[in-house]
């Protein structure tokens, strides 16, 4: 059985018009799955599902069936900024039903993995927000889960703080061998992820390697953004003629298939036209801008 | 270490990490008990077999461990803004014992608060046995056991700090100014009297009274067992409270997070 392996989960919130997760079929053994989608898509839901925070209305949660094989990173950490972090470790270990001795050996191996040698004797109230992350990554780590659930976890950091984190994941992730799920808005944490889920209004739209999810899309795609203040309707025309595969979005416009002539005929002074390799960005724009809309 | 000992070891960090609730939660009741002995000092005739400043004490004691109560509660609301909470409950470890380890943590330090205000009972010249001292430190404990259990209750289903001290103070004050906290049951008008015979706390301060000698005329096996009875429910209320599988079905709250990937939202065509 795989590490993680849902099935048919459809789960809903009182009061919302539509289900939160429809239908969702999702396995994953060993791998980095990305998860990604707009704000509302059920990527949280589908985490919250996963670990025993939601009960779903119907479907069923083959694997992970209990508690003990999970480390969950939440979009905010959750340390105790009171305690020290070595406290917090040897807590989390606790909650863990881990013995002493081997808390005390995981913690001396966490640390220097995550970089947090000095800092554990500080409170986590006094650390940056990178180093809260990281304390915070040790903390989803001390039960040597199988199955490590991210939940945007670098909301709020740096350029290079994201990158450590992600480094450090996918050292740990080879050496303990971690099915990891990550929900994230990011196109290029994606790319790290063996493959991508792409999710929109509670179902599965895109599901396949980084290389798979791009080949639809050709290979180059145009981004026409539009300029501050301007409007659709005077390029409307324009692209129905030029680019009649494009799809709309609020900013603006993307091509499969582009050619370079978009370049030399799209009117400057309304818009800006980039052609370039796609990347799971255009791919997460191509799937959840709404196809009614293509010009 | 269990689960249990981690979480209480926790709690009581936190707490002592905190001093300033500590000094919140004994200097306003020690305040009032200065205020309320010194202006009714010589002109009330009480009816019982203490002064006015005796009398007070274990009402005064009980608003402390009232207050300690709702401090030791509301963490839980902080938790779950914190994440902390939710870590929790994705944890292996039971969820029942998240429940237990903030009561048991928030008797202790409740109870040893309240106990500062029993020590000044001596001071009043009102004489104190060990064993009566002792007792009253039991009744402590059981109004704090009962006031958080139900308060973590509470605390399950609100959201917000300011929220949840709102309802608290509006349940807890009047459950304490009706409970002979500051004047005798006994010599209370009839309607009043009773209203204070069916709260839990009345009885709570009559076995804490039976404990000094102060004479209530109640039975004093009656407030032992109102007294127990009380805090048993509040156990058992705030544990099985944390003790169900899930949390009520909510839509997760999303912290400020940055949302690079443009919105695609479909432009309106008109």
């Amino acid at each position: 059985m795989s590490a993680i392996d849902l099935r048919a989960i459809t789960a809903s919130y009182p009061g919302a018009h539509r289900p939160a997760l429809d239908a969702v079929t999702l396995a994953a053994d060993r791998q980095m799955v990305a998860l990604l989608g707009p704000n509302g898509s059920g990527k949280s839901t589908l985490m919250r599902v996963l670990v025993g925070l939601h009960k779903p209305d119907a479907g069923e949660v083959f694997s992970p069936r209990d508690r003990t094989s999970l480390g969950v990173v939440f979009q905010s950490p959750a340390v105790d900024d009171l305690l020290t972090i070595r406290e917090n470790l040897i807590l989390a270990a606790a909650l863990c039903r881990k013995p002493r001795p081997f808390a005390r050996d995981r913690i001396a191996w966490l640390v220097t993995q995550i970089g947090l040698e000095d800092l554990l004797d500080t409170r986590c109230g006094r650390l940056s927000g990178g180093q809260r992350r990281r304390a915070d990554l040790a903390r989803a780590l001390m039960g040597q889960p199988g199955v490590l659930i991210l939940d945007e976890p670098t909301t709020g950091l740096d350029i290079d703080a994201r990158a450590r984190f992600w480094s450090t994941i996918e050292r740990i992730r080879a050496e303990e061998h971690l099915t990891v799920l990550a929900a994230t808005h990011l196109g290029d944490e994606a790319e790290r992820a063996d493959r991508a889920v792409l999710l929109r209004q509670g179902r599965i739209v895109a599901d396949g390697s980084p290389d798979e999810l791009r080949r639809p899309l050709g290979g180059r795609v145009a981004r026409i953004d539009l300029r501050p203040g301007a409007d659709h309707d005077p390029i409307r025309p324009w692209l129905e003629s030029a680019a009649p595969q494009a799809r709309w979005w609020s900013g603006g416009a993307i091509v499969p298939d582009a050619h370079l002539g978009l370049i030399e005929t799209c009117p400057m002074d309304l818009a800006t036209v980039r052609i370039a390799a796609p990347t799971l960005e255009d791919v997460y724009l191509w799937h959840t801008a709404d196809q009614g809309a293509a010009v | 270490m269990t689960p249990f000992a981690a979480l209480f070891k926790r709690e009581l960090l936190r707490q002592v990490r905190q001093p300033t609730r500590i000094v919140a939660a004994v200097a306003t009741p020690a305040m009032i008990w200065i205020f309320l002995a010194a202006g009714f000092a010589g002109s009330t005739e009480l009816g019982v077999d203490a002064d006015m400043r005796a009398f007070l004490i274990p009402g005064i004691a009980s608003m402390t461990v009232l207050f300690a109560s709702i401090f030791a509660s509301i963490s839980l609301i902080q938790d779950r803004a914190d994440g902390f909470l939710r870590a929790a409950l994705v944890s292996p470890a039971p969820r029942s014992s998240i429940a237990a380890a903030k009561i048991a943590a928030g008797v202790l330090m409740a109870t040893a608060q309240g106990l500062i205000v029993l020590l000044a009972l001596p001071a009043t010249g009102h004489a104190v046995t060990l064993t009566g001292m002792l007792a009253a430190i039991g009744v402590l404990a059981c109004i704090a056991c009962a006031l958080i259990g139900f308060g973590l209750t509470l605390a399950w289903r609100v959201d917000s700090t300011q929220g949840y001290h709102g309802v608290m103070n509006a349940i807890l004050m009047p459950m304490w100014l009706l409970s002979g906290a500051v004047f005798p049951v006994e010599t209370a008008a009839g309607w009043l009297a009773a209203i204070a015979r069916v709260n839990p706390l009345t009885w709570c301060h009559d076995a804490m009274r039976h404990a000094f000698s102060m004479a209530p005329s109640s039975d004093p096996v009656a407030a032992w067992a109102v007294t127990i009875l009380f805090a048993a429910a509040g156990l058992a209320a705030g544990v099985r409270t944390l003790g169900r599988s899930a949390h009520p079905a909510r839509k997760p709250r999303r912290t400020a997070s940055r949302d690079p990937l443009p919105s695609t939202q479909t432009p309106d065509p008109t």
